[in-house]
């Protein structure tokens, strides 16, 4: 495969952001819904 | 349709919408990288090179695609007031900057091999630069605004009035002299792209807009759990202090 290192770099890249930005969505929901729990129990108690 | 505007509604709806989106999302990613390497035949001239357009146009298009999105939630925003709009268009900010600047990069990549330099003036890479810049704006303008209200309305202005790159985007090939080809997919006339490349790309550009939506709607959902719990970390406070609290914000979350 001729320009071999553009094109792994390429998808690479790319991949890395999406990736990126998908676990740091997920992660981001994690904490959101923990807190809004830890909350929601505090004005219970 | 208002309905589905609802805040609540919308919660629901992602939770049971995500994981078919995400489970066709994978499968045409695997099915579009399958056909990219694999099936789709190597350029004439440009030889394997041109594999890296199967990731440099979906992300191009998305780029665009994204910030037509946010435009229209700029309208929700200023005609209704809706705060779902708002949410959406937030949300929608951080993913249109990744998709262009995918978009950039690769297309430096795709450019180094074949125009011999990574980046050139030309009106068609100059205009994404500034849409790359228009969405790195209102993440700064969202950030900058403390008053919720005030953000909606101020990046739903800036969203409109940035709306004018994108045909300039579109036509900038036309338009102007440019190193950047001519469109060959979306163009009067049909495509110029073979069908034996223009499939891989479809197909590509179709798990990427799902992979868009995934995590559009993820990232809204975040979004409205972060007003409702800001809003009732203060409503908390104003109890503890015996309704002394700021409440000024509130009344304008979620």
């Amino acid at each position: 495969m001729d320009h071999a290192g553009y094109i792994i770099a390429a998808f690479a890249i790319a991949f890395a952001v999406v990736a990126g930005m998908g676990i740091g969505i997920v992660r981001d929901h994690r904490a959101l819904t923990r807190a809004l729990s830890r909350l929601s129990e505090t004005r219970r108690n | 349709m208002w309905k589905y505007a609802n805040p609540t509604f919308f919660l629901t709806l992602v939770d049971r919408v995500l994981p078919w989106l995400a489970a066709a999302t994978a499968a045409l990613m695997a099915a579009g990288l399958y056909m990219t390497f694999f099936v789709a035949p190597a350029d004439y001239q440009q030889g394997d090179a041109v594999r890296i357009m199967y990731i440099h146009v979906p992300s191009a298009w998305l780029s665009m695609f994204c910030y037509m999105t946010m435009a229209a939630s700029a309208l929700g925003t200023l005609v209704w007031r809706h705060p779902l709009a708002d949410a959406a268009q937030k949300a929608a900010a951080p993913l249109g900057a990744a998709f262009t600047f995918v978009c950039l990069v690769t297309g430096s990549l795709w450019g180094k091999p074949m125009w011999g330099t990574w980046w050139v003036w030309d009106a068609r890479l100059t205009s994404v630069l500034v849409l790359f810049l228009i969405y790195l704006g209102l993440i700064a303008l969202w950030q900058t605004i403390e008053e919720p209200g005030k953000a909606a309305r101020a990046a739903a202005i800036l969203t409109l009035v940035g709306v004018v790159n994108i045909p300039i985007i579109k036509f900038s090939v036309d338009w102007w002299n440019t190193l950047h080809q001519p469109a060959s997919v979306f163009r009067a006339g049909g495509p110029t792209i073979a069908p034996s490349m223009l499939w891989p790309l479809l197909v590509m550009a179709l798990a990427f807009t799902l992979l868009f939506i995934s995590l559009h709607l993820m990232a809204t959902r975040n979004e409205i759990l972060r007003r409702r719990l800001h809003r009732l970390t203060m409503l908390a406070a104003n109890a503890a202090d015996g309704g002394q609290a700021d409440l000024r914000f509130a009344d304008m979350e979620v």
